[in-house]
């Protein structure tokens, strides 16, 4: 209620009437201030006696009318004066439990919540028996039984916390009470100053009666105006503050009363969010007072002291012919600023007693739900969830899928009869409906008036000086550009003419203007790297397209490289086909047949010859293959029948020839191709950087041409001065109060400033143009680097970061959404290539869009892989540090530490390094994406990208999951859904992970789902419909090994049971076999599985690229 | 390619969990696609049908406008096939639109326009025209439940009681009972936690849980005995057989799995 009593005075101060009013009172001040002394300026010295009676009845009105003002005046400062009495009273008042009002209210809403729980019982009965979910006895009865008893202790529980919240209220409200509140107060608000005047020309009011001096007539008039307006703005928030308290008190003991309520409708599923209704309101009419009396404590003890900082000292104008003109003493000696800075004291009491009381609400609200269905969490990014019970719009929201009111029950061919009566006639019988429009409507027009007037006003407040403080005041957030530091400081700030533009500057912050000016900074590096990296890309392109040897070049190895592959993998068959293996050599060569196909078609895909050299290394390739040449050597030797000599010799040259091949895969050819790309993206970057020159005002065409000529123009004279000049043309503009935007325009200036001296950097580095490209490129980088970290840190300062990123999320993802347009592809290696190309050209969002699309096509693995990450979850930040300090501890080498990292990285390396550092994400954005891309990917193929993302419920973000507990969330999932069906659609992610090379290992998940599920594996093996995909790559020797001892190891332990009827029958046993023997049959028939598949997949396969 | 090989593809795909293999389906579409008039194997109808099962196994690859199209239009195709599960296959789709508003805008089409579809979901035994309409029975269902489709005990009173339902063979009547689920969850605003489809890992202190469409469930230690927990047990286990394979003496034949592992993990070694 507290909190509807400060809206309704925010909305009071905002209404139209209210600024109206205002701004006629503020023009009229002006007027009677500024005018006399216009109309004096130039006395007549030989008036005539018409010229005296016009004075003399100039006088008489103005008598008439101070009369009338200091009636009314003085009737306003009386009632101000009492309340500030009645507020110290008020704010003393204790008893809010211990009274008869609350004694007997409770009494009877707990003897009528009593009665009701056998009903409730009676309705969970039935509940259970129909088996409605939210209703049955197991979820609800302890609930019930806990709140059954809390019942009886509501009134001590709330109690309790009002005592809590009126320790400090009182400790706070006795401090200036003590004091002499309302003296205090008067005197703060220079109540007792208003009617007093500044010099005695009259004598306080009787001034004004003084015929002999007309300018003091008006002065003393427009001193009474003053007063009056001063003291109305004072009763108005005094009023406030004392209706707040009265309301306050009034409904903590409704709450009270109706406090068994809370906790009985709690314990009943649909009453839980009538009781979280009731917790937000409490809490928030808790808080509200402690919160409101602090500030008018602060007010008390601080206004004075802080005022007499701010006051002016030259309030006494002189008038034409030398002598002071009389003016309220209220304006004198900080008076007026005291009561400026007491009144804001009140008013943002009132305000953040209205935010924090809202705030508080919602934690409490959020703190009810969470013990009653643990359901209620927050989360920015992806979990919007709960969005608390209050939320009445967004109930509606699902409301609309409900048929709430009668009209809406009458159906008509499936429409409601108030659905069709709107269309049809434009009479909308649904009157919820008709209100909801009336409100939007009136509200909608109320804001744009608002905004419009808002606008204005600000400008005019961050303009400053006399004028802009005056006129600002009819902002109706000028309250809150007081609270904010902007506004109204920047306004007194700025009285004092002449400096106005140094006082504004440091009104900005310092970490603002370091921002501002690192920022410039940064934008002349960049623009110095951009044109280092092209002419060095520029070089490379000229002298590769000089020759046409070398287009040649690529095409034939192209070429070749083909041909080698089709003759290669031909005799790689002949081999196999003749070599008459062991069933288990066999099932291992074609695992590698299977392996190096792989690898073929990639280099089929790849169109690079570095793109084949990044995905078939050839020397492993040359040794793997080596390995069975010799094979095939033994064998013939061993059966000369086999005739394999010209097939192995002709392998033996193929090896060679393509081990030559790869070598010779020019790095100059690639190098072309990126070269080619960035060239035209850098030719694009000039404009851009020449436009934002143009913005900041800088009247200079920049001619682009080599890092010799970009740096000749960066540091010429010509150049620096025209930077000068667009600083000076701003800071003039700004002195001379001309600036439409006071804040932008100095961000500017120290934009400019920045790149000033960013000029001066380029020129300290004089090697720059003598030194080889690469090494300025280095140098160039550093700097930028240097610039980045301090960047970073400033930002941090002024504590922008946290709001800018959580903010950026919903941003981002906008973005990406509109990206998801160019990334439409499903095939894995284009989408490979279009995200390297959007990595190489910083376009977070389309980054984004492309991996989300890569996830959703199946294709991460690939990704993954070809940024030299495992197919796997990685390591977490925590992880990677602990393992990099052991390793440390053990003594090894910075390279063998990045080593061993790099061998453990998966996903949460690729996002922290990928997207975090390359791309320069925000943690919680980057967080925000991979928590993004876990969620497609789940019930997706790869197992390893679920769940790699939780919410810490204690902050509300996000952190990267470590490994294993993602393996223990993740089975546990896995194993509460087990059957059949889902057995048959793991692929080989869910059991394993997989690493650059493509090799397959084996996890604790896929373990864990032969342990659990050990029986329907079996039976899925024994009617061939285990997932295909993760028979072949389970079959390998030595996961087969390591999964048969540990099924063994478990069997032993009597921790799964082998002699189930179920796996009985699917492996086939004999009554007498061993622990040994069951495990080794099942192993067998997966191994036969897997290797008989292997054929179909390289078959299918074979087809897709024919 | 035969239409046995399609229909493989088609089952790889509809698992939801086969994405792998999507993106090759896809390519195989459009194939298809191409070659369509020449098709020896598959007559026209044949070729419709698979091209439109072929598009729900891809559902969370196709855009807006395609998804309407098959809810609206082709329902019927995948509605009785016990291996596919039109609600979880929907849900994959909804996680990957990353947009909250967008979810909801989607939801809340099909909500609004699924009772409209006159798609023919039945035979039209008997001359019951009407009964064969997907819009009859989503119709039915909110008469049924007076509106809201969340009411439990109104919902399951429907599948005991209305007399068409009763009517249906036992392969239908799971067919309907799916279409009714998947309206359901339709009904349910995703700015809802009963809305919220993915399973979202919360962290308090040392409790994990895991809060999925409004659940929330403790992960405890997945038990494995008494006090051993799993994935503990398995690191410790796979540990051991390492350590043994590692330092095991190399043996000239190949005759056991376990040495042909030791051999397999030698030569990883050598290579890395």
């Amino acid at each position: 209620m507290s909190n509807k009593i400060i809206n309704n005075f925010i909305s009071l101060v905002k209404s139209k009437s209210f600024k109206r009013g205002m701004i006629f009172l503020s023009l009229l001040l002006i007027v009677l201030f500024v005018l006399p002394h216009l109309a004096s300026a130039a006395p007549n010295p030989n008036a005539t006696d018409s010229g005296t009676f016009t004075s003399w009845v100039k006088n008489r009105i103005v008598v008439v009318l101070g009369w009338v003002v200091y009636m009314i005046a003085s009737g306003v400062g009386a009632i101000g004066a009492w309340l500030i009495g009645f507020m110290a009273d008020v704010a003393m008042f204790n008893n809010i439990i211990d009274n008869d009002t609350v004694r007997e209210g409770w009494k009877i809403s707990r003897d009528l919540c009593n009665m009701f729980f056998i009903l409730i019982l009676l309705i969970i009965a039935f509940g259970t028996i129909l088996r409605i979910d939210s209703y049955e006895a197991k979820k609800t009865l302890p609930k019930l039984i806990i709140m059954a008893i809390l019942i009886n202790f509501s009134k001590t529980i709330c109690g309790l916390l009002i005592d809590f919240a009126q320790i400090f209220t009182i400790t706070f409200a006795n401090a200036f009470v003590s004091t002499g509140a309302s003296n205090n107060l008067v005197s703060l608000l220079g109540m007792d100053k208003m009617w007093s005047m500044a010099k005695s020309g009259g004598g306080g009011f009787t001034g004004i009666d003084n015929q002999s001096n007309q300018d003091l007539g008006f002065s003393t008039l427009a001193g009474l105006l003053l007063a009056l307006v001063a003291t109305l703005i004072a009763v108005v928030v005094i009023i406030a503050i004392v209706v707040t308290l009265i309301m306050r008190i009034v409904m903590l003991w409704v709450y009270v009363i109706l406090s068994p309520f809370a906790y009985l409708l709690a314990a009943f599923p649909s009453g839980q969010k009538y009781s979280q209704m009731w917790w937000q309101e409490f809490t928030a009419n808790v808080l509200t007072g402690p919160i409101l009396i602090f500030f008018m404590w602060l007010a008390f003890s601080t206004a004075q002291s802080s005022a007499n900082k701010l006051s002016i000292k030259n309030e006494i104008y002189s008038n034409y012919n030398g002598t002071a003109s009389i003016i309220s003493a209220f304006l004198t000696n900080g008076v007026f600023t005291t009561y400026l800075i007491t009144i804001g004291l009140m008013i943002a009491g009132l305000t953040v007693a209205q935010k924090v009381g809202g705030v508080g609400a919602g934690i409490a609200g959020k703190a009810m739900n969470k013990i009653q269905s643990g359901a209620a969490l927050a989360r920015s990014g992806t979990w919007k969830a709960t969005k608390g019970v209050a939320d009445w719009t967004n109930l509606k929201v699902a409301g609309g899928f409900k048929v709430p009111l009668v009209g809406d029950k009458i159906k008509f061919n499936g429409k409601s009869l108030n659905d069709l009566t709107s269309k049809g006639t434009g009479v909308d019988l649904n009157m919820k409906r008709n209100w909801e429009k009336i409100k939007s409507g009136a509200a909608s027009a109320k804001n744009v008036s608002l905004s419009k007037m808002e606008g204005a006003a600000q400008r005019n407040f961050e303009m400053g000086g006399a004028v802009g403080g005056v006129t600002g005041i009819s902002n109706p957030k000028w309250y809150q550009s007081y609270v904010n530091g902007k506004g109204l400081t920047m306004a007194l700030r700025s009285l004092k003419p002449g400096k106005g533009f140094g006082r504004k500057k440091s009104a900005m912050g310092a970490a603002d203007a370091q921002v501002n000016n690192l920022e410039g900074e940064q934008m002349m590096l960049d623009q110095a790297h951009n044109v280092l990296s092209h002419a060095k890309n520029k070089e490379i392109v000229e002298n590769y397209e000089g020759s046409n040897q070398g287009v040649l070049d690529l095409a034939i190895q192209d070429q070749e490289m083909r041909d080698q592959k089709y003759h290669f993998r031909n005799n790689m068959s002949q081999v196999f086909g003749a070599m008459n293996l062991d069933p288990i050599a066999d099932a291992m060569a074609i695992e590698f047949y299977n392996g190096l196909n792989t690898k073929f078609s990639d280099f089929d895909q790849a169109q690079t010859i570095q793109d084949a050299r990044a995905t078939a290394n050839p020397t492993t390739m040359a040794d793997e293959v080596q390995r069975y040449v010799d094979e095939a050597k033994a064998r013939q030797k061993a059966d000369p029948s086999l005739a394999l000599d010209p097939m192995i010799a002709n392998l033996e040259a193929s090896i060679a020839h393509l081990k030559e091949t790869f070598e010779k895969g020019g790095k100059m050819i690639v190098d072309r191709d990126a070269a080619v790309s960035e060239v035209d993206d850098i030719e694009k970057s000039r404009p851009v950087f020449q436009k934002t020159l143009r913005d900041l005002g800088v009247n200079y065409e920049l001619p682009l041409g080599g890092p010799k000529e970009f740096q000749q123009e960066v540091t010429s004279q010509g150049f620096k001065d025209s930077l000068t000049q667009a600083i000076n043309v701003l800071q003039t503009k700004i002195e001379n109060g001309k600036s439409e935007n006071i804040i932008e325009d100095t961000a500017k200036v120290q934009k400019l400033e920045g790149l000033l001296a960013g000029t001066s950097r380029i020129e300290t580095r004089a090697n720059v143009s003598t030194s080889p490209l690469e090494k300025a490129s280095e140098l160039v980088e550093e700097e930028r680097n240097d610039i980045r970290k301090k960047m970073f840190s400033a930002s941090e300062r002024r504590e922008y970061h946290d709001v800018k990123s959580s903010a950026g999320d919903d941003a981002l993802r906008q973005q990406a959404k509109e990206k998801e347009k160019e990334a439409t592809s499903t095939n894995e290696d284009e989408l490979v290539r279009q995200f390297s190309a959007a990595m190489a050209n910083r376009d977070t969002a389309l980054a984004i869009a492309i991996a989300k699309q890569t996830v959703k096509s199946g294709g991460m693995n690939t990704l993954l892989n070809k940024y030299g990450y495992n197919a796997a979850d990685g390591l977490t930040l925590k992880e990677l540090r602990k393992i990099e300090k052991d390793l440390k501890d053990n003594g090894k080498s910075d390279a063998e530490i990045a080593a061993e990292v790099k061998k453990k990285s998966g996903f949460h390396d690729f996002m922290r390094e990928q997207f975090g550092e390359k791309l320069g994400l925000s943690n919680s954005a980057m967080l925000s994406t991979q928590s993004d891309l876990a969620s497609i990917g789940e019930g997706g193929s790869h197992s390893y990208l679920t769940k790699s993302v939780g919410v810490n419920s204690r902050s509300g973000e996000l952190e990267q999951v470590d490994h294993k507990t993602r393996m223990k969330v993740n089975l546990g999932e896995i194993i509460k859904g087990e059957s059949e069906g889902t057995v048959r659609k793991m692929n080989r992610f869910y059991y394993g992970d997989e690493d650059v090379n493509n090799k397959f290992r084996i996890n604790e998940q896929g373990m864990g789902l032969f342990v659990k599920n050990l029986a329907l594996i079996a039976k899925e093996i024994r009617q061939n419909r285990f997932n295909i995909n993760a028979a072949t790559k389970i079959a390998g020797a030595s996961n087969l090994n390591v999964l048969k001892e540990t099924l063994i190891q478990a069997a032993n332990e009597k921790k799964i049971n082998i002699d189930d009827a179920e796996f009985t029958t699917s492996v086939g046993l004999t009554i007498n076999s061993t622990v040994e023997e069951r495990i080794d049959k099942l192993i067998t028939k997966l191994q036969a599985y897997g290797g008989a598949n292997l054929d179909e997949t390289m078959n299918i396969v074979e087809s897709k690229f024919r | 390619m035969t239409s046995q090989e399609f229909e493989q593809f088609f089952e790889a795909a509809n698992g939801a969990i086969a994405l792998d293999d999507l993106a090759l389906l896809n390519k195989y579409w459009a194939y298809y696609n191409e070659i369509k008039p020449n098709v020896p194997l598959i007559n026209g109808a044949d070729f419709t049908k698979l091209g439109i099962k072929l598009q729900w196994a891809m559902l969370p690859l196709l855009t807006e406008a395609q998804i309407n199209d098959l809810f609206m239009n082709y329902i019927h195709h995948v509605l009785y096939d016990p291996e596919f599960d039109i609600l979880e296959k929907f849900k994959i789709y909804m996680r990957g639109v990353t947009l909250y508003e967008d979810r909801d805008r989607i939801k809340q089409w099909l909500f609004e326009h699924l009772p409209e579809s006159q798609a023919r979901i039945l035979p039209e035994t008997g001359g019951e025209f009407e009964a064969s309409r997907l819009s009859f029975w989503l119709k039915s269902i909110i008469a049924a439940c007076g509106g809201n489709v969340q009411d439990s005990f109104k919902f399951e009173n429907f599948f005991t009681t209305f007399p068409q339902y009763l009517k249906l063979t036992q392969i239908q009547k799971s067919g309907i009972r799916k279409l009714m689920e998947f309206y359901r969850y339709l009904s349910v605003s995703v700015f809802t936690p009963e809305g919220i489809d993915e399973s979202v890992v919360v962290f308090d202190g040392d409790d994990i849980s895991i809060h999925k469409n409004g659940k929330e469930e403790k992960i405890d230690k997945v038990n494995f005995g008494e006090d051993v927990e799993l994935i503990d047990w398995i690191q410790k286990t796979v540990q051991n057989i390492e350590s043994r394979m590692n330092t095991a003496p190399i043996k000239p034949t190949k005759t056991s799995l376990e040495e042909l592992a030791i051999e397999e993990e030698q030569n990883n070694q050598q290579k890395s």
